[in-house]
């Protein structure tokens, strides 16, 4: 009996001990979730503990940032810069705050400053591949293109990983060789890393590759392995919106690119569904779009923004606001002379109707043989309107050969005028090229 | 990729460094203040939606900023009604369908004259004493500050909850600007509560949807203009709840933890006294928590011929090695913080505490059940081959049955004793050193927060102190094992309670086996948390 009575004491305590354990165990299986949420409340306590830590306090900057590439909320952006500020602070050579330093720069575009700091880092210390992923990055971003693929080839030999694949495969597609750039994308992939997002960034980016090479299910497949890794992963759902806008699916195109929104009310995004719900009849929800995007306008006058070739881009798509577009995109050209913004530029200037400028700016765009069919489309427009016809048929060519459905209105467009460029006069030719355009864009 | 990404930035990116929302101008900012009161539980739900979404949302009502109060106040009453439909409330296990009483919309100002609106919606639930969950699915994808505060009312309690921080920004009316303070992302919330009996029957089947005025109507609760505008709190604001969360620092607001997080100015000789008084008393206390190898303490002595000293022995060493422990782990985590957390080291210690446990469970387990049903001798080191220096145990009884009571004495007491003898110096330092080999966080913390803030040597004295008190209880529960053992009187009929007898023993090694696995399972996240108290 009395064995009977200890072991019932024992039965209790052993549900207590169970009891504790679960208990005492719980936290630690969130934190080894390690999700960004997690590692950021991880590295907040850490460095609430120790609270003059840098290397801590670089971390907790670095969580931010990527929280930040996850949600596109800036607010994240500028908390991991008031750290890093307090790192620099305390002791001004620490060599990570100087490289986060580096990276939310060239968050906040200013690619001078960031080559400046990266050229510095790598005097500093050339082993580290980092320093050259900047370098080349903010060289991208300048257009220098020679001196972006030597870092980045010093990157990779220094450190093989999703880091420096991607940057290499994004290199290789801006100058032209879409077949290694592919290849290098899905190394990247088949590589690996440790945070979801940055591998469905890449799935993602991946698929914008085949889909304006003209693989379209490649894309699909990519854009659903994004969504796999990341789950609801904007710019999966806005690729995905993007094809089957292509391929006139407009239902799905509408939901997908809503999904995409869901997340994050990118302006490009509004611009693409008021598109979809005009096509669908639907001109209450076009209506409501197009607000949305005067009001992301109104914010960003509210700060100040003078810099945006991606809006610049959307009011000449939209044929509006050509003044705010051209003080945009000038302005843009200022700080980030890449062949992004020279296309952009040169759309803009056409709409303006400056149309000797806006072929220079073109020929700038297309000097690095970039595939990009929407940059063939603007040069053929640009053509066209300064009375180049072959020239135009030329590069229509180009952009149907690099994929012939990469955008639903714009192909019918090219289509349209290929075929008249044979049978029309030139007067009627730009004629019909008028009216297609402002039926597309009005 | 930068490139690519910044091209997909741009937009929003300058436009929100000088957003007027302080979290973003296409920010959803949650907010779910949860009171459990005597006879109910009250749920203060708030979304501040800025400038963009709000846009949207107002689209979607067909109003404008300027647009009546009423038909907005309206039109947000509506919307909160989907919006409950996106929480889930769950108590003992079933669903709970909240009654939404009311709303209040607040629609202010934002960056360039774009309006922004909060929308603070009031919920009931009936309340029963037990488990209560929440979840919040409502723009699960947008970014946002996430906040979930749990309280209980005079009358009520609420033990276990899960977020336990306190309220940082006052329903969203004050967003802390310390940077390092990380944004919530909580949309769910666990606890357990006490309620006085609810008048209130569970409803678990359907939601009574609250009629929204209609459109033009006065609302019966006015638009509530009393409520602030969402600003940024100083940083002073953030220093509260986070010291409330800050690992190495303070995770209980008690006395030692208040005392040592605010000397910053040297300690009085009295003052440090006290506080290696509370420490030992912590510490003692702190014993009498689960966790703490007492279990394996009474189980090994139950199922042993164990005596007072090793009893002792036992409860000394896993203290010693608990407190070792302790100290290893805090000086590694002082090495390794800007690494890895120290839940991770504890982690990896879990594991090879669990496997070391799971190992001498088996072992007795083994022991035990060869024993009772095969009735042979035993080896401790059943797989060794014998040519080293390990002494055999040599069990006395291993030809009898084991129904068989036989008797001996210890210090002149009589007493029976399950059939085996497996008490040796390496098996109790083997059990001592594995039940105490994961480090309490609450050692641990509190040695942190000493290095912290600068006190290490007082931190050391402090957690000797805390481990005498631990060590005194460990000690003292395993010698009332014995003392149990030995004064419970036998019953007048064992040849009826024989049969339970014989197999506690090897029950107590399936225990130990038990604890094993699942602290070596949890520890590695294959177990499931079992919440069999608390």
């Amino acid at each position: 009996m009395r064995n009977a009575v200890v072991h019932l004491l024992l039965t209790g305590a052993l549900a207590w001990n169970l009891a504790a354990q679960g208990r005492a165990r719980e936290p630690l299986l969130q934190a080894s979730r390690q999700s960004t949420d997690s590692r950021i409340t991880a590295d907040s306590q850490l460095l609430a503990a120790q609270p003059s830590n840098n290397r801590i306090a670089s971390r907790l900057a670095l969580d931010y940032i990527q929280k930040m590439r996850e949600t596109v909320n800036f607010d994240y952006l500028n908390r991991a810069a008031s750290i890093v500020d307090d790192v620099l602070e305390r002791d001004p050579g620490n060599y990570e705050g100087l490289r986060l330093r580096s990276e939310i720069e060239m968050e906040r575009h200013h690619f001078e400053l960031v080559t400046q700091y990266s050229i510095e880092m790598t005097r500093f210390s050339p082993n580290d591949p980092g320093a050259w992923g900047s370098l080349g990055d903010s060289s991208m971003e300048l257009g220098e293109y020679a001196r972006a693929g030597e870092a980045y080839q010093k990157m990779l030999a220094l450190r093989p990983d999703l880091t420096s694949y991607n940057r290499l495969a994004w290199f290789y597609f801006v100058t032209g060789d879409a077949t290694r750039a592919i290849g290098l994308m899905q190394a990247a992939i088949s590589v690996g890393n440790a945070a979801p997002e940055n591998v469905a960034w890449c799935w993602a980016e991946l698929g914008r590759m085949y889909w304006k090479t003209g693989r379209a299910d490649d894309a699909l497949a990519a854009y659903h392995s994004a969504l796999q890794a990341f789950p609801n992963y904007y710019a999966a759902w806005a690729g995905i919106g993007w094809i089957e806008s292509a391929h006139n699916h407009v239902k799905e195109a509408i939901a997908a690119y809503l999904k995409a929104q869901a997340t994050v009310p990118m302006p490009e995004y509004a611009e693409a569904l008021e598109d979809l719900y005009t096509r669908s009849g639907n001109l209450g929800s076009a209506k409501q779009q197009r607000e949305l995007i005067d009001a992301i306008e109104i914010t960003m006058q509210a700060s100040g923004e003078q810099t945006n070739r991606n809006m610049a881009l959307l009011y000449a798509n939209q044929n509006r606001n050509l003044v705010r577009a051209e003080e945009l995109v000038e302005n843009e050209i200022k700080v980030r002379p890449d062949v992004y913004t020279h296309d952009a530029l040169a759309w803009v200037l056409f709409r303006l109707g400056r149309l000797d400028e806006a072929a220079k700016a073109s020929e700038i765009a297309l000097s690095r043989g970039t595939p990009e069919p929407l940059f063939h489309f603007h040069a053929a427009m640009i053509d066209d309107a300064r009375g180049r016809k072959n020239e135009a048929a030329q590069e229509l060519s180009k952009a149907m050969a690099l994929n012939p459905e990469w955008d639903f209105e714009q192909c019918a467009l090219a289509r349209k005028i290929t075929q008249s460029a044979t049978s029309l006069s030139s007067s009627s030719h730009v004629k019909v090229l008028e009216s297609h355009l402002k039926g597309l864009t009005e | 990729m930068k490139q690519s990404r910044n091209v997909f930035f741009a937009v929003l990116s300058l436009a929100a460094i000088a957003a007027a929302h302080p979290m973003g101008n296409f920010s959803i900012n949650h907010y779910a203040r949860i009171t459990v009161e005597p006879q109910s539980v009250e749920v203060l739900y708030v979304l501040d939606v800025a400038e963009l979404p709000t846009l949207q949302l107002m689209q979607k009502w067909n109003v404008t900023k300027d647009s009546p109060h009423a038909q907005i106040d309206a039109a947000a009453h509506a919307q909160a009604v989907e919006w409950v439909k996106g929480l889930r409330f769950v108590e003992n296990g079933a669903a709970v369908l909240p009654r939404l009483e009311r709303t209040e919309a607040v629609v202010q100002d934002g960056a360039g004259g774009l309006a922004v609106v909060r929308i603070n919606s009031y919920l009931r639930l009936p309340a029963r004493t037990g488990k209560f969950e929440y979840q919040d699915s409502n723009f699960s994808e947008r970014a946002g500050w996430k906040e979930v505060v749990v309280v209980a009312a005079d009358g009520s309690s609420v033990t276990h909850a899960e977020p336990a921080g306190a309220d940082r920004t006052k329903a969203l009316t004050a967003y802390p600007q310390d940077p390092t303070l990380a944004p919530p992302q909580d949309t769910s919330a666990h606890f357990e509560m006490t309620v006085e009996t609810p008048v209130t029957p569970l409803v678990t089947h359907a939601v009574p949807s609250p009629v929204a005025p209609a459109p033009g109507v006065e609302a019966s609760h006015p638009v509530a203009t009393a409520v602030a505008t969402p600003v940024a709190a100083p940083v002073a604001t953030a220093a509260t709840p986070l010291e409330a969360q800050s690992l190495g620092t303070v995770k209980r607001d008690d006395f030692l933890s208040r005392t040592l997080k605010n000397s910053h100015t040297s300690l009085p000789l009295g003052l440090a006294l006290i506080c290696l008084a509370v420490a030992f008393g912590i510490g003692a206390l702190h014993a009498i928590e689960p966790g703490h190898g007492k279990t394996m303490v009474a189980a090994y002595l139950v199922g042993s011929r164990g005596t007072f000293k090793q009893a002792i022995f036992l409860g000394g060493l896993v203290t010693f090695t608990h407190t070792i422990s302790v100290f290893a782990l805090g000086l590694i985590t002082l090495f390794l913080s800007q690494y890895v957390l120290p839940e991770t080291m504890t982690k990896v210690l879990g594991v090879i505490s669990g496997v070391s446990i799971i190992w001498i469970g088996a072992l007795l387990l083994y022991r035990r059940a060869r024993k009772l049903f095969f009735r042979v001798p035993v080896p401790v080191h059943a797989h060794h081959h014998h040519d080293h220096g390990h002494t055999h145990h040599h069990h006395h009884d291993e030809h009898h049955t084991h129904t068989h009571v036989h008797t001996h004495t210890h210090d002149g007491h009589t007493h029976s004793h399950v059939p085996e003898g497996d008490v040796s110096l390496g098996s109790l330092i083997a059990l001592g050193v594995t039940g105490g080999l994961v480090p309490c966080p609450a050692a641990l913390v509190l040695l942190l927060s000493c290095i912290s803030i600068g006190r290490t040597a007082f931190g050391l004295l402090l957690l000797i102190s805390f481990s005498l008190g631990l060590a005194l209880v460990l000690m003292l529960i395993g010698v009332m094992v014995l003392v149990v053992k030995k004064t419970v009187p036998k019953s007048s009929k064992p040849s009826h309670v024989e049969a339970w007898v014989r197999f506690a023993p090897l029950g107590s090694a399936a225990a130990i086996f038990a604890i094993g696995v699942y602290m070596t399972g949890v520890a590695v996240g294959a177990f499931p948390v079992i919440r069999v108290i608390g």
